[in-house]
């Protein structure tokens, strides 16, 4: 590749670079939005406790899958909201990472488009795989 | 302190909160991890169980690198190609990581993290950066497109990957590290571009950058499906960590990080050492 054809993809890469951050934002911002949320309601309640966290024993089930969280999220409950605000953050580098491939694909570069889905599914099932490998 | 977490839950999470954004700021400014702060200090200072805390690091890794990303001035240094690349490996270790964790010795993970930290604040001090001479292209680099250029004083400059095949082998290893220790082995990264592969290190740095978020993100969905990421660790450490890392990023050029570095190196030093001492006698 020439300078000249580096340049000029640098110049969709730094595009791209501006929307994913654009992205990064408007999720870290939500993801900090809604724990703050949680955490004040979390904080409010009376009878916390927290000595669990000395001694190791899994989360609850409700609190390990995205179901589970949501549903707990949308009936106001403290933890889910808080859990929900931990799926948030976590979501925002996979979704860059989904932003890259659409950046790849505009570009049409095929072979970096399927690279970045490839990550792409293995961050998606990690998900999945935690969950079940228990 | 440890009696804190049971007696006074709320004192707690405010201490886990001030040093959340210490840990975030430091992170931000010598590029030493968010984790590397708060796992010591949840598992020496408040005796919590080290599962949690490394679920909780790898939150604090990806705090990390998503908050310096959106303040750091774009420079045109990341090689989208060359970390979507390596990415492959980093994400398949931390998959395979993550998913044999729960079958790791407590004692080791706490052994290994120790020693990763005394390593870190010996880089940290000591690592010298190299001499910039453009290496000879692995054939398999030219044919993924992975040379590229990045801006000097003198103007763009064009380099070279060599290596591609061992350094997506120690990307790895570097994705398996993260999994177990809740790191994102961001040095062991850059260690792997910079040296093997010979790209120039403000490129390797900030591509790390990039990776570590990913690599973090991979692990942390296998670890909230097995329960070892807790909300209400979770809360003062995500919020602290972004807060001190965005303020750090922004407050990076206009400071002159050497001795802090320094310092931050001798703590990262002393913790290393205490979590090594309690990994070996059993205390995890």
């Amino acid at each position: 590749m020439t300078l000249k054809e580096h340049a000029k993809e640098k110049w969709t890469d730094r595009m791209i670079e501006h929307m994913v951050i654009a992205v990064l934002k408007v999720g870290l911002l939500s993801a900090s939005g809604l724990m703050l949320v949680g955490g004040c309601f979390f904080i409010w309640q009376s009878g916390i406790d927290e000595s669990y966290l000395q001694h190791f024993r899994s989360e609850p089930a409700a609190l390990r899958s995205i179901p589970g969280i949501y549903q707990l999220a949308m009936r106001g409950d403290p933890t889910g909201l808080m859990q929900m605000a931990v799926v948030l953050l976590i979501g925002t580098p996979i979704i860059r990472v989904a932003f890259s491939a659409l950046g790849f694909a505009f570009e049409r570069d095929w072979k970096f488009t399927l690279i970045a889905l490839v990550v792409l599914t293995m961050l998606i099932s990690g998900i999945f795989a935690g969950i079940v490998g228990g | 302190m440890e009696s804190l977490v049971a007696t006074s839950p709320l004192l707690f999470e405010a201490i886990l909160f001030v040093a959340s954004v210490v840990a975030g700021f430091l992170g931000a400014l010598t590029g030493l991890g968010g984790g590397t702060i708060i796992v010591p200090l949840l598992v020496l200072a408040f005796a919590v169980d080290l599962r949690y805390a490394v679920g909780i690091s790898l939150v604090c890794v990806i705090a990390t690198s998503s908050g310096a990303a959106i303040a750091y001035v774009k420079e045109g240094y990341t090689n989208v190609r060359i970390g979507m690349f390596l990415e492959i490996a980093t994400t398949f270790g931390a998959l395979t990581g993550a998913l044999v964790a729960s079958y790791v010795s407590k004692s080791l993970i706490g052994v290994v993290f120790g020693l990763v930290l005394l390593i870190s604040g010996y880089y940290s001090t000591f690592g010298k950066v190299k001499e910039e001479l453009v290496a000879k292209a692995d054939p398999l680099a030219t044919a993924l497109s992975l040379n590229g250029t990045y801006p000097t004083p003198e103007g763009m400059k064009s380099y070279n990957v060599a290596a591609v095949l061992p350094g997506f082998g120690m990307m790895y290893g570097a994705g398996v590290l993260s999994a177990l220790l809740g790191i994102g082995s961001g040095a062991l990264k850059v260690l792997a571009m910079d040296t093997m592969m010979k790209i120039p290190f403000k490129v390797s740095t900030t591509t790390s950058n990039f990776m570590i978020g990913v690599t973090a993100a991979a692990s942390a969905g296998v670890y909230l499906g097995k329960g070892y990421i807790d909300p209400v660790l979770a809360m003062p450490v995500m919020l602290g960590i972004l807060l001190g890392s965005i303020t750090g990023a922004r407050a990076l050029h206009r400071m002159t990080v050497g001795s802090l570095r320094t310092v931050f190196a001798i703590v990262i030093c002393l913790l290393g050492i205490e979590m090594i001492y309690k990994g070996i006698s059993g205390q995890f």
